[in-house]
């Protein structure tokens, strides 16, 4: 492959995040009406019904976009994976932590958007328990299996963190993606609360973690990796570490 | 901005132990424990009925146990960290010991606690107060036994490694990691245990 167009690529790769961010707050959060999502632990199946998927038709759209830009997500965590070279130039077992995590990610976002459409696309012609069921059961993948991106952002910071050559991304961030992903262990309560901050929608495992993810570790890695990507192939080498070729 | 200057100005200076990674690392879990706490406070005056009512149950004793634990083992901790900068290795090795042996007596006790609560049937779920402290103080005791193993380890490898610079930031770091575990007990304790108390 050409260098310029191997450039292109990685440049497309590196804006897949933003395009994932926009479209999900868009498609997911407005359209789907998850800002914050509905308490479904404290509904019977009828008011689920009533309150969302039969109030709001768009929503079997919004998840199907969700369903197609989730994977957005693993495009952009493919780059990444690319980038985290170690100082022989060797992918090691941070970047395929990093990579593991990014693609289940993205097929989490595909997977529970297609239960969610769904859902709202079978409203009204089959049992409201069944709709319940199959929401419930996405939020559970969606929420409990947090462990998924947890992985990623450990192998993402550490190598941010250990190693020390690098200077596309500085160590901050690395702690950063650490703390953000253990934070999500609460995410575990979901399942056995109705109300209060540990609840689908709750300010711990809607808000705070929402917007850590978003703001602390997801935004700040496009930042320093669309930089990454704009650097000549010199600069990158040396960004990674390497000596400066004569 | 660098990634972890590669050269530690007074990496062993009393004014300024430890390198910049672990300062951003206690930083960092800092934070993220204050927003727990944020979070605690603010669902204590959702619910204050049932936070104080819960809050009898746990005994302010036991939490005092393990607050003069962390102190101590803190203490020695610094203890060991004078000692190696003084080369009197011994001494060091000796504090280190009780260090570990303080941050067992925590260790235990805690453990002890906890399985009072689960004999009385009192788990996660039990309400929102018992869900906050066993979160708050779980995660806290993940931090106590992760440190202890970084500390075992420093004090397995005093022997061999102890006129290293290597080791005595290893040391300083684990040191400044310690501290930081016990400061977040001195916010925990009084929060979880003693606030009912003063209504």
């Amino acid at each position: 492959m050409e260098e310029s167009t191997k450039r292109a690529v990685e440049r497309a790769l590196a804006w897949t995040g933003p395009i994932f961010v926009v479209a999900m707050v868009y498609f997911w959060g407005m359209m789907s009406h998850n800002i914050p999502p509905p308490n479904f632990m404290a509904m019977t199946p009828e008011q689920l019904i009533a309150e969302y998927y039969g109030k709001y038709p768009e929503i079997g759209v919004g998840m199907i976009a969700v369903a197609s830009f989730g994977m957005f997500y693993t495009t952009w965590s493919c780059l990444i994976a690319s980038v985290m070279r170690d100082e022989n130039g060797q992918m090691g077992p941070l970047s395929f932590l990093e990579l593991s995590g990014g693609i289940l990610t993205g097929w989490l976002f595909a997977f529970t958007g297609a239960m969610w459409a769904a859902c709202s696309q079978l409203t009204g012609t089959i049992d409201p328990g069944i709709i319940k069921m199959v929401h419930t059961f996405a939020w559970y993948i969606f929420d409990c299996t947090y462990m998924i991106t947890t992985i990623q952002m450990f192998g993402l910071g550490l190598w941010t963190v250990l190693n020390r050559k690098q200077t596309i991304v500085p160590a901050w961030a690395g702690w950063c993606a650490m703390a953000i992903g253990t934070a999500f262990i609460p995410l575990v309560l979901m399942p056995f609360v109705t109300e209060g901050p540990f609840a689908v929608g709750g300010t711990w495992n809607f808000w705070l973690i929402f917007s850590t993810w978003l703001f602390a570790f997801f935004g700040v890695y496009n930042f320093y990796l669309l930089k990454h990507v704009y650097r000549s192939p010199e600069a990158q080498r040396q960004a990674l570490g390497f000596a400066a070729t004569a | 901005m660098p990634n972890n200057s590669h050269h530690h100005p007074g990496a062993t200076s009393p004014d300024h132990p430890g390198t910049s990674g672990i300062w951003t690392f206690v930083f960092i879990d800092m934070v993220i424990f204050f927003l727990f706490f944020g979070v605690y406070i603010s669902e204590r005056q959702r619910l204050p009925d049932i936070f104080l009512s819960s809050q009898h149950q746990l005994s302010p004793l036991v939490g005092l146990v393990s607050t003069m634990a962390l102190l101590t083992s803190s203490w020695a901790m610094a203890e060991a960290v004078r000692a190696l900068r003084e080369n009197k290795i011994a001494r060091a090795g000796c504090a280190l010991n009780w260090a570990l042996a303080l941050g067992a007596v925590f260790i235990v006790n805690k453990l002890f606690e906890y399985g009072g609560k689960f004999g009385h049937g009192i788990t996660p779920l039990t309400n929102g107060f018992f869900t906050f402290y066993f979160l708050i103080t779980g995660l806290h005791f993940l931090h106590v036994t992760g440190t202890m193993i970084f500390m075992t380890h420093c004090r397995v490898r005093l022997g061999v490694e102890a006129g290293a610079l290597t080791y005595r930031k290893k040391l300083e770091n684990v040191g400044l990691f310690w501290h930081f575990v016990d400061v977040l007990w001195l916010f925990i304790f009084p929060m979880l245990y003693l606030t009912e108390l003063v209504g």
